[in-house]
């Protein structure tokens, strides 16, 4: 198993870790795909028509970024408030802190990728938090490092959550309109043996 | 996406609402080297999709039908899908559409026709019901929560009946495993084609104030099976 060596900042302590490839709902699961044919059973493939009734195949076109000038040359910039934002470099090549917390931050954290993770130095069992990015990024993730004494341990990247308690007045957020639907998936698990 | 969810626990419902997490509060934008906001736009790149046929290589020969000059660079506006024939580039008139299941290992596992997934969070007689307890530490370690949502109340009698159920979860320090449809063990579906979820309610209670979270639970915190020998 292919692993990427990592390193984290506990205080004083250095820990040195293995991470190992990203596990996947699909690798637990499979997936499901959609298949279009025409009524001889012919796999059929997708396309768009322009309003003027022209057929492009998906290599006819290219996503572009443009400015409210038609264009650009150079690169682009990351700013924040007005403030430019420089990009991080990825969590392998620095010593991220880690800061124990709850189990229960859990609760309101948006999981995106799991990576199986092996500590070579003693770590006590429990949830840390950090940041986390796989390759160079102005933003890097919010991660969760869960390690357990007997079980495999994992770190999980997503971003937090919040939720405010809620009283007897209730302040509304109205859901952005127009979301679009997710690509279909079977949820090839049950509780029926987890508890 | 449906706001109102219809819940029901321990013979009691209610129909209440889904609230989404607050969103960020940083945001970091895109800028051209003018400090001018970038927008995305597609653009047609003047190729041309022929047909492969000994017509086409012979017009290859003489030409260059493959390139379009007149469309490099046409902005698209507004477009819809269209399926058609790779070979002929003919766009089909009549079609069916499979769900093919695959495997782990990308294999197929069966195909069946295309049928549309219903909102089931809000069923006009099916509430989605609160069923098994389980530890709050058992189920972070189980599973993988890709998202959650928070349930809000609009009245008093659903401020009692929401407010209750966070209490029963906090005393209990459990969470509750949720199920929809009939029998009230079917994953949830959101919105009409959603990606159906198993998920879980988690409860706090602080005073008079609660926080009540629908926990979706994406995966099950494990290694694929192979890896698990490997290991």
């Amino acid at each position: 198993m292919k692993t990427k060596a990592i390193s984290f900042r506990l205080g004083d302590q250095e820990i040195s870790a293995q991470l190992q490839s990203q596990v996947k709902r699909s690798d637990l699961y499979g997936r499901t795909a959609k298949v279009v044919t025409d009524k001889d059973g012919k796999s059929l493939s997708t396309g768009v028509l322009t309003q003027e009734g022209r057929l492009l195949e998906k290599t006819q076109f290219a996503g572009l970024s443009v400015d409210e000038t038609g264009s650009f040359n150079g690169s682009a910039q990351y700013v924040c408030d007005g403030e430019k934002v420089e990009a991080k470099p990825a969590s392998f090549k620095e010593a991220r802190e880690l800061e124990k917390v709850s189990l229960d931050a859990l609760n309101e954290f948006a999981v995106e990728a799991v990576y199986p993770i092996e500590s070579e130095t003693d770590l006590a069992a429990g949830l840390y938090a950090t940041t986390f990015n796989y390759t160079q990024s102005v933003e890097p993730k919010d991660c969760l490092i869960l390690v357990e004494e007997e079980n495999q341990s994992y770190l999980l990247t997503g971003r937090r959550l919040e939720f405010s308690n809620v009283g007897k007045a209730v302040i509304y957020n109205l859901f952005d309109e127009g979301e679009e639907a997710e690509e279909e998936e079977d949820a090839d698990f049950d509780f029926g043996d987890a508890f | 996406m449906e706001r109102e969810f219809y819940l029901s626990f321990e013979g009691k419902d209610a129909r209440i609402f889904l609230q989404p997490p607050r969103p960020k509060t940083r945001e970091i934008k895109r800028v051209s080297p003018n400090n001018l906001d970038l927008s995305s736009v597609r653009i047609t790149n003047g190729l041309n999709a022929l047909p492969a046929t000994e017509e086409t290589i012979e017009a290859m020969r003489q030409g260059d039908p493959e390139i379009d000059l007149q469309s490099i660079g046409g902005i698209l506006d507004t477009t819809t899908r269209a399926y058609y024939d790779p070979d002929t580039k003919e766009v089909a008139t009549s079609f069916q559409v499979y769900n093919v299941v695959l495997n782990p290992d990308g294999s197929e596992k069966e195909r069946k026709p295309f049928t549309p997934r219903h909102q089931n969070t809000n069923h006009e007689s099916n509430p989605v019901k609160v069923g098994k307890l389980v530890p709050r530490d058992a189920l972070f370690r189980k599973f993988v929560i890709s998202g959650a949502f928070q349930l809000v109340h609009a009245d008093g009698v659903q401020y009692e009946f929401l407010h209750g159920i966070a209490k029963t979860l906090e005393d209990r320090n459990h969470a509750a495993l949720l199920g929809a449809g009939a029998k009230g063990n079917a994953p949830l579906v959101f919105q009409e084609n959603g990606r159906p979820m198993r998920c879980a309610l988690t409860g706090e209670v602080e005073g008079e104030n609660y926080k009540l979270l629908i926990l979706l639970l994406g995966q099950e915190l494990k290694l694929p099976a192979d890896r698990r020998e490997d290991a």
